[in-house]
């Protein structure tokens, strides 16, 4: 019976033992690698998601587009001056009726 | 009363009824054309004012005389110069702050003021190029521009394709269904239209400027004197000439053509908003360029040569080539 005590409480002491070493083995591992690694038996091989202050919100995409025609600045002509009476441009009249060219292209557009 | 406006690289054309009842039409022509004369002295100043008597000029405030239109290129061919134009390819440029101002000028006294508040005036734009990417093409900004200056002298002006334009003129009796190619001097506009709606529109960069400009090169003259050889001279497209000069122009005639034909051959292949034509097409050719003898024959033979994918019922000369898309304009105008 007292051998029986002495290998009872040598099993328990070496049970508490290999637990505590395990426990002091695990904080080592824990202090030497602080970044989470991407798989590991205790994750069961999930890759942790990185935890955030605020939820990331993306913006919806949108038609709204900036004006970027080129600017079309005042023109001034007031600094040419014309010193003499002369007209621009020769004007020849030619006789050419377009009432029925109106009118057809007036009706295949629903004017 | 409406009116029609053609601005372009080399002509500006203005196009009005001259009666109540739209039987005749008034067309006012200007070369879109302007030289820099810079007095050194005083003496020199009334020397050129002088000189320069019965020809369209102005004076500018720091005392330059700026001459316009088909004079500009006669002084500027007698200094053995090139003129310049208001113009580049169909669009005024924003860099050139010179042109701007004298193309302003000119389309204030060609268009004239409004004969009534807001009077519609309908002038044409080019379409965007299919063979340059240039970053000075901005044909908004071209729009906008001269929106402003027809705004300024009291119209309500609007803008349409010039090739558009040309369809509005010439396809009349093929229920508005058609190809119409506006050859200006600056590019070539191409609008494919069915029953009056323009269906595909695209421009190219190479016409008649393309053909000064590689002949003054290959015969070491300037431009202005290739230009004014080119209108007054007699060539054939296609054929030899005994003068150098036309001899180049010919030569690249036929390579302009080969090329715009390729170009209009290569756009249409496939092109999804091409629609599915029941018949044959009528094919309108317009504008200065193809004023030249043999043009319209040297068109068919590259159509031909070149597999143009539409089945082609017509190859037409505008009646009046110089005019078709300012009547185009007009036409519009009355209907917008």
């Amino acid at each position: 019976m007292e051998l029986y005590n002495q290998y009872a409480t040598s099993f328990l002491l070496l049970l508490v033992g290999g637990i505590v070493g395990y426990v002091i083995g695990r904080l080592d591992v824990a202090c030497s690698h602080p970044v989470q690694p991407a798989s590991s038996w205790l994750t069961d091989g999930k890759a942790r998601e990185p935890e955030r202050t605020a939820p990331v919100v993306t913006a919806p995409a949108n038609q709204i587009s900036i004006d970027d025609r080129t600017f079309v600045s005042k023109i001034s002509t007031a600094s040419m001056a014309k010193t003499q009476p002369v007209s621009l441009g020769k004007t020849t009249e030619t006789q050419d009726d377009i009432t029925s060219s109106i009118s057809k292209l007036a009706q295949l557009k629903g004017k | 009363m409406a009116k029609g406006l053609d601005v372009g690289t080399s002509f500006i054309v203005l196009a009005q009824d001259s009666t109540e009842n739209n039987a005749n039409i008034a067309y006012k022509d200007f070369r879109d054309a302007f030289y820099v004369i810079k007095p050194t002295t005083p003496v020199a100043t009334k020397m050129i004012e002088k000189g320069l008597t019965g020809k369209v000029f102005v004076k500018d405030s720091d005392g330059s005389f700026i001459l316009l239109g088909q004079d500009a290129i006669e002084k500027a061919v007698e200094r053995n110069d090139s003129a310049k134009r208001p113009m580049y390819r169909g669009v005024v440029s924003p860099k050139e702050k010179d042109a701007k101002r004298v193309l302003a000028f000119i389309l204030q006294e060609v268009a004239g003021q409004a004969t009534e508040p807001d009077e519609k005036i309908v002038f044409c734009i080019p379409a965007q190029p299919v063979d340059k990417g240039d970053e000075d093409f901005d044909v908004g900004y071209h729009e906008d521009t001269v929106k402003a200056i027809l705004t300024g002298v009291g119209y309500s002006p609007r803008a349409i394709n010039e090739a558009e334009a040309l369809c509005y003129s010439e396809l009349e009796n093929d229920d508005y269904t058609g190809i119409g190619l506006s050859w200006g001097a600056g590019m070539v506009n191409v609008c494919v239209m069915l029953n009056g709606e323009p269906t595909v529109l695209f421009s190219t960069t190479r016409s008649g400027d393309w053909i000064d400009r590689m002949t003054a090169v290959a015969t070491a003259e300037s431009d202005s004197v290739v230009q004014a050889e080119k209108e007054h001279g007699t060539f054939v497209i296609g054929e030899q000439n005994d003068n150098p000069v036309l001899s180049a122009v010919s030569a690249y005639y036929e390579r302009l053509i080969d090329y715009t034909v390729k170009q209009l051959a290569a756009a249409l292949k496939g092109h999804k908003s091409l629609p599915k034509f029941t018949a044959p097409l009528v094919i309108s050719l317009a504008g200065g360029t193809t004023q030249a003898k043999g043009f319209v024959e040297m068109f068919k033979v590259k159509l031909e040569e070149n597999g143009f994918p539409l089945a082609v019922k017509e190859v037409r000369h505008a009646n009046d080539p110089l005019h078709a898309v300012v009547r185009g304009c007009l036409i519009a105008a009355k209907i917008l």
